[in-house]
């Protein structure tokens, strides 16, 4: 022993802990632990000294493994637990015992369980429900504590999220408290973090789900271009587990009515060939539709937009999908739109419509042709010339198809009781409005044939192919290729000029 | 700072390159000083670096009275300040388990989360009943306390050994390991309390200021190897000292 030390024989019993604020209650963990399990809310002295031993159970346990741990061999998880039940409780003691209590959790495994054997969270949620502002400190706590379990390794870590969605399950008020915890940045990086193939990814899934569920900026703070990506490749998972919980984040994301929403739904569409089936049928598709039919002229624009983008290289059966929900009524009236740019990509959504795919023009021409008429409707009207081109391309589509399709497009270039507005559109400054028509046109004599001579005709008789024929000289390459294409087409063996 | 980098790019396009390293290039303090008057910087700059420190370093009033006078808003809550201010204070006078307390307080994942932290913080509190005599309380202390910390986390055995030596020894002050009674180390400790706490507050734990003058030396340190000029060699005066050849 050094000399300085005292000299002499000391006493072997128990000493009281070393501490600069030694209560006169003593802060052994025994006698701590006894006191709590013994005491009830009171008033006055009472609650002050039940107050105090919570305190200083939790300054004992915080950042000390070896206290938690004898905590618990002592039987005292059980005790502090129940001071968040006990009725009467100050507000002092619900904060020291949920401090306690989330303390236990942390990085010690059999604490984490203790903590939730004893029913913690079931307290907790009845005082996340709890209006008063002072208990407000207290969900905040809860929701940092729940964030950092998520940490720990093993079934603590990979529950911690799922009982943070339990918590805040429908409560907006809850949310918002997890936004100023940035709850949503701390999943979303731990889920960028690590392997899809986990529980913990599934349950943050579900949570980060439950935590857009009802406000706008948590929805936004998810569809970082990272995370967005990273619940498409959920969308695809083996596992059927995690499938499910990416599709319950698209759904809540894509119950928002904000317009910025829409646009990352857009764009992810435009990014999703392989994956579009996943996404159609995770309730996206009846969502945008449902917005196309909005009293505000953005957020119809934004939804058809992506519905144009999601119809962009669908297969048949996923056109058919599509089109079951839109229907072909729904389809019409946004083509004749009150907003200009609302027809414009509603046409686009068309063109993507009868792309590629021959019955897909069965759409449009379909149903008493209620479709093509609208188009119809438009083009004649003197609409934008965004709306034109849209249209002429749909024509032109659809004019590459069979007798029954190229006749009809005929008679909506060449009506039988109207002027035609061709000639009009070959003359527009507009240079992809001609290209537009002169497609339409070259499909509709193409290829050779009697019903194709019979359309020339008609064609000639609206002053069609006299304008085309003064086209020689049309600055743009793409109108000059296909005036030549025409040229080719009928010069061979028509002994008429009519071209040249 | 900025006028060095400037001649340095002076330097870069004169020098031929048959002229060695050895050849520096003179800058008389005429020269140099009217180099300086022409680097512009912007006063609201000057304001939000002073106001980054204080509230970073902790001086509530004194942010608050520099905001009053400038006219610039501190980038934190002057109101959280406080509760930190209190948790340095308590540490920088020795108090350690009343800072446990109050940081616990404030925010109780800290210290759960932080194990170097509250590790140091336990070393500090056998280092305080080491100075002050009470040598029973600090060998109960540092079997109770510091052994399982060692037990927890191996890294901390070697620090722990060194605390624990200083009970072997009857003049403490100037024993090997002496240094960790200096005021120094209450001082490191707070330092590293206010930076957790910081960071669990999503602010950045360093002020910019010191940032600031290492660039400075290091930028003086280049610029000494291809010329002689005015250098700044004290920085608390900042005054130039002519250049010596």
């Amino acid at each position: 022993m050094p000399a300085t030390a005292s000299g002499g024989a000391r006493p072997e019993k128990a000493m009281p802990a070393p501490s600069a604020s030694t209560s006169c209650m003593g802060t052994r963990p025994e006698e701590l632990t006894a006191r709590l399990a013994s005491a009830g809310a009171g008033g006055g002295e009472v609650e002050r000294e039940r107050v105090r031993a919570l305190r200083e159970i939790k300054n004992q346990i915080i950042g000390n493994r070896t206290k938690k741990l004898l905590y618990l061999r002592l039987g005292a998880v059980p005790a502090v637990v129940a001071a968040l039940a006990e009725p009467g409780a100050s507000t002092a003691a619900l904060v020291q015992a949920a401090a306690a209590a989330g303390s236990f959790a942390c990085g010690v495994d059999d604490g984490a369980r203790a903590v939730l054997d004893a029913g913690a969270a079931g307290h907790l949620t009845r005082l996340l429900a709890h209006p008063d502002e002072k208990d407000r400190q207290i969900k905040t706590k809860l929701i940092l504590v729940l964030l950092e379990l998520m940490e720990e390794p093993g079934h603590v870590g990979d529950e911690a999220p799922l009982a943070l969605t339990t918590l805040i399950k429908d409560s907006l008020e809850l949310q918002k408290q997890a936004l100023t915890t940035n709850a949503v940045e701390k999943l979303s990086n731990h889920l960028l973090a690590n392997s899809l193939e986990t529980r913990r990814a599934v349950t943050i899934l579900f949570a980060l789900s439950e935590l857009c569920s009802k406000l706008e900026e948590s929805r936004s703070q998810l569809m970082s271009v990272q995370v967005s990506t990273l619940i498409l490749d959920a969308l695809k998972h083996d596992c059927e587990d995690i499938r499910v919980a990416a599709c319950s984040c698209l759904k809540n994301i894509s119950r928002s009515p904000k317009v910025a929403a829409l646009g990352v739904i857009c764009n992810i569409a435009v990014n999703l060939t392989p994956r579009k089936s996943v996404l159609l049928h995770s309730g996206v598709v009846s969502q945008l539709v449902h917005l196309s039919k909005s009293m505000d002229p953005t957020l119809r624009l934004k939804s058809v937009w992506a519905l144009r983008n999601i119809m962009f290289l669908s297969s048949p059966k996923d056109k058919d999908f599509i089109m079951k929900e839109l229907t072909l009524s729904t389809l019409s009236s946004l083509i004749c739109d009150s907003e200009h740019f609302v027809q414009e990509q509603t046409l686009a959504l068309v063109h993507n419509l009868v792309d590629g795919y021959l019955d897909s023009t069965n759409y449009v021409i379909g149903e008493d042709g209620m479709v093509i008429d609208a188009i119809s409707r438009q083009l004649n009207n003197a609409s934008a010339p965004g709306v034109c081109i849209q249209g002429m391309f749909v024509l032109a589509n659809i004019a590459a198809g069979n007798e029954l399709n190229k006749e009809a497009v005929i008679n909506v270039l060449v009506p039988r009781l109207k002027p035609s507005f061709v000639v009009k559109f070959l003359q527009s400054k507009d240079k992809q409005l001609r290209v537009a028509t002169l497609w339409c046109i070259l499909n509709l004599i193409y290829p050779k044939c009697e019903s194709a001579s019979s359309r020339v005709v008609r064609l000639q008789s609206a002053g069609v192919i006299l304008q085309v024929r003064n086209m020689i000289n049309d600055p743009c390459l793409d109108c000059k290729v296909l005036r030549v294409r025409m040229v080719l087409e009928h010069c061979l063996d028509n002994s008429d000029d009519c071209f040249m | 700072m900025f006028l060095s980098r400037i001649v340095l790019r002076d330097l870069d396009s004169i020098d031929s390159p048959t002229s060695m390293a050895s050849s520096k290039k003179m800058v008389t303090r005429d020269v140099w000083e009217r180099k300086l008057r022409d680097v512009k910087i912007r006063k609201e700059d000057m304001n939000r670096l002073v106001m980054n420190f204080l509230v970073t370093e902790g001086y509530v009033d004194a942010a608050d009275k520099f905001r009053v006078e400038s006219g610039t808003q501190p980038d934190i809550d002057l109101a959280t300040i406080t509760d930190r201010m209190e948790v340095k204070r308590a540490v920088q006078s020795g108090n350690v388990q009343e800072a446990i307390e109050k940081i616990n307080d404030l925010n109780p994942t800290i210290l759960d989360t932080n194990p170097q932290l509250y590790f140091h913080l336990q070393q500090q509190k056998l280092i305080e009943l080491i100075r002050a005599g009470k040598i029973n309380e600090a060998l109960e202390f540092a079997q109770e306390e510091l052994a399982p910390r060692g037990e927890e986390n191996q890294a901390f055995l070697e620090e722990i050994e060194k605390t624990v030596a200083l009970l072997v020894f009857e003049d403490v002050k100037n024993c090997p390991y002496g240094e960790l009674l200096d005021v120094s180390q209450r001082l490191k400790t707070a330092s590293e309390v206010n930076a957790a706490i910081l960071t669990s507050q999503s602010h950045e734990k360093d002020p910019k200021l010191p940032s600031l003058l290492k660039m400075l030396i290091w930028t003086q340190n280049q610029l000494d190897e291809k010329a002689a000029y005015p250098r700044i060699n004290n920085f608390s005066t900042a005054a130039l000292e002519d250049p010596s050849i």
